[in-house]
């Protein structure tokens, strides 16, 4: 609680604080070039939670590697902050869609490594790394090497080492992908009281759906590749959101509308509906 | 709603947390894989399958001794002359250390820059193949005019065949980084001397080691080539002697012993690792099944 933030971005409320413009990347081998990204735009306000639902190989990893400036575009431009993003921003948590530990640390050493760049000292984040851990039920594994976790144990590890410099930005790429559902939905509380009464921003990638609506303030559908935005719908469901809110009718429109995008895409299929003429149905 | 939800809480007793946690005790620290005693039973096994099948052959065939002598006979030349043999091995093993030492010096700096410099790269790895692919043995007589019948040669030629799997283990070990590593790195404000430092350097340890246990063998064969070829003591130099005068019991009992070397560098490397990169050799293990 009493961690240092390291807020470069504190200061000046800038708005929007992250301007995505025209942005895409393609990757070019030998024959053949991939269109990852394709000019996409999009603003992001400070405190803002926003999710990015879409298929697989749409561009979503790539879109928050851009943002966090560890990839550069082939055009187009990441402000944040009001600065061009043109190195590797630091003033940041991601938890990456692999949960990255290092072997040859403790889980706890793991977590602490986020402070050891920034001239953080462990000290100082120690209280609020045991009280993450605690949170996602893993206290008495704090000693334990990764090799002795399981998949989901080290993916909640990793979002707690996203979390415990209490960043400014928070980005997380399908963060419960390695989750079972009781857990997953757990993640999702927890990530939602961690964040309350901060002013986080927060880029969440993920490919559920129901998780996209029951976090975020804003959700972007991303179409089949090459990515681009087909879809954009502001969740006003009022906050704090109990899972309870899933079976909302509020709930099922929102869902029912980003689920009826992507059918429209021909990102789901369901032959079920094509035959019966409800998907067509649906898309008018 | 929520007293529902409740039990699947991460902290709470009901649920799969208790399971989980019972299958987490059963993992050993690496503390508890020091079974050397019991392992060492293991590892002689085979060592004595093959002195008694050596001593039936010998027995039952009848087999001239100055051909291949008993096993019982070696063993007892093997005390007989232990003075001698621990003078000459004393000799043998500094020589593979400080060819071993100084490839290890040379190599891990010269593999720094091979992951580092793409010039450098390009212009060292093909000197590194070609110095690999001349046959030592070959160049051995060449070092003892050079340099004479003392320990120079034997040091140089242990040097050079320990040096290219070092070089070689430590240069991939310093590329087994993911590029998704260094993305949390550099997220994480690290500089590249950090990344270097915090990140690649220890996940490179394992490979690292895996070419000091090749190179330290390797060290010791260098040297005892040099010693055949030219010399006025080693393992090496007895060998020859004992084996002008066709005692083939003393040129049994120098194997032994030079083997004996061997397994001895070989060991401490391995007791080393253990030592230093312990998250390694639990997960060998793991994947063992062990
Ligand atoms: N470093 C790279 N080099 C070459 N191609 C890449 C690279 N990274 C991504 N791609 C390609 O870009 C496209 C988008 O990849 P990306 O990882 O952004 O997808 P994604 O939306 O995150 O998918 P998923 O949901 O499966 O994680 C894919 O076709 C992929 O093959
Ligand atoms: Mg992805």
């Amino acid at each position: 609680m009493s961690s240092p933030s390291i807020g470069q971005y504190d200061e000046k409320t800038v708005d929007p604080f992250i301007r995505v413009r025209d942005l895409s990347k393609s990757f070019r081998a030998k024959t053949t070039i991939t269109h990852a990204l394709d000019s996409t735009s999009f603003d992001l306000q400070q405190g803002e939670f926003l999710s990015v639902v879409g298929p697989s190989g749409c561009g979503k990893s790539t879109l928050l590697m851009l943002v966090s400036g560890l990839t550069s575009p082939t055009t187009g431009t990441v402000e944040i902050g009001g600065r061009q993003v043109t190195s590797p921003i630091s003033d940041v948590g991601i938890a990456f869609q692999e949960d990255l530990l290092l072997e040859w640390h403790s889980t706890l050493d793991n977590i602490l490594m986020q402070g050891a760049f920034r001239g953080v000292s462990k000290r100082s984040l120690r209280d609020r790394a045991t009280e993450l851990l605690d949170m996602v039920g893993l206290a008495e594994f704090a000693d334990k090497y990764p090799h002795e976790l399981s998949g989901g144990m080290r993916q909640r590890a990793s979002i707690c080492r996203a979390l415990v410099h209490k960043p400014p930005l928070l980005l997380m790429d399908e963060p419960f992908g390695a989750l079972d559902a009781m857990t997953r939905d757990q993640m999702a509380l927890d990530i939602q009281d961690l964040l309350a009464g901060t002013n986080t921003t927060v880029l969440f990638i993920t490919h559920s759906i129901a998780e996209a609506v029951m976090l975020s303030d804003r959700v972007l559908v991303f179409g089949p590749p090459p990515g681009n935005i087909v879809d954009e719908l502001v969740v006003d469901l009022p906050r704090p959101r109990h899972l309870s809110v899933r079976e909302t009718p509020e709930f099922a429109a929102f869902s029912g509308r980003i689920r009826s995008r992507l059918e429209a895409m021909g990102v789901i299929r369901d032959r079920t509906a094509w035959a019966s003429g409800t998907a067509s149905a649906e898309r008018n | 709603m929520t007293e529902i939800i409740k039990p699947t809480e991460p902290g709470s007793t009901s649920g799969p947390v208790p399971a989980r946690r019972q299958r987490m005790e059963q993992i050993k620290s690496p503390r508890d894989l020091w079974l050397w005693p019991r392992e060492f039973g293991l590892y002689m096994l085979p060592v004595v399958m093959l002195l008694l099948v050596w001593e039936a052959a010998t027995h039952v065939f009848g087999i001239q001794r100055f051909l291949l002598p008993r096993p019982g006979d070696v063993l007892s030349t093997l005390w007989e002359k232990r003075e001698i043999l621990l003078d000459e091995s004393w000799v043998t093993f500094q020589e593979s250390l400080l060819g071993f030492l100084l490839a290890v010096a040379v190599a891990v700096p010269v593999a720094v820059l091979l992951t580092f410099s793409k010039i450098a790269a390009r212009t060292i790895y093909p000197v590194l193949v070609i110095s690999q692919v001349i046959p030592k043995v070959a160049v051995a007589p060449l070092l003892v005019v050079w340099m004479g019948f003392g320990v120079a040669p034997k040091i140089l030629l242990a040097f050079l065949v320990a040096f290219f799997p070092i070089v070689v283990n430590t240069a991939t070990g310093l590329n087994n980084l993911e590029p998704k590593m260094i993305h949390l790195a550099r997220s994480m404000g690290a500089s590249t001397w950090q990344t270097f430092v915090y990140f690649r350097l220890p996940s490179s340890l394992p490979i690292f080691f895996a070419g000091l246990k090749v190179g330290v063998t390797f060290a010791v064969i260098g040297a005892l080539v040099g010693e055949f070829v030219g010399a006025g003591s080693g393992l090496g130099h007895l060998t020859v002697i004992a084996m002008g005068s066709l005692n083939t019991e003393l040129v049994f009992a120098s194997i032994i012993v030079m083997a004996a070397i061997g397994v001895a560098m070989y060991v401490a490397i391995e007791i080393l690792e253990r030592l230093l990169v312990p998250w390694s050799r639990s997960r060998r293990l793991e994947q063992m099944g062990g």
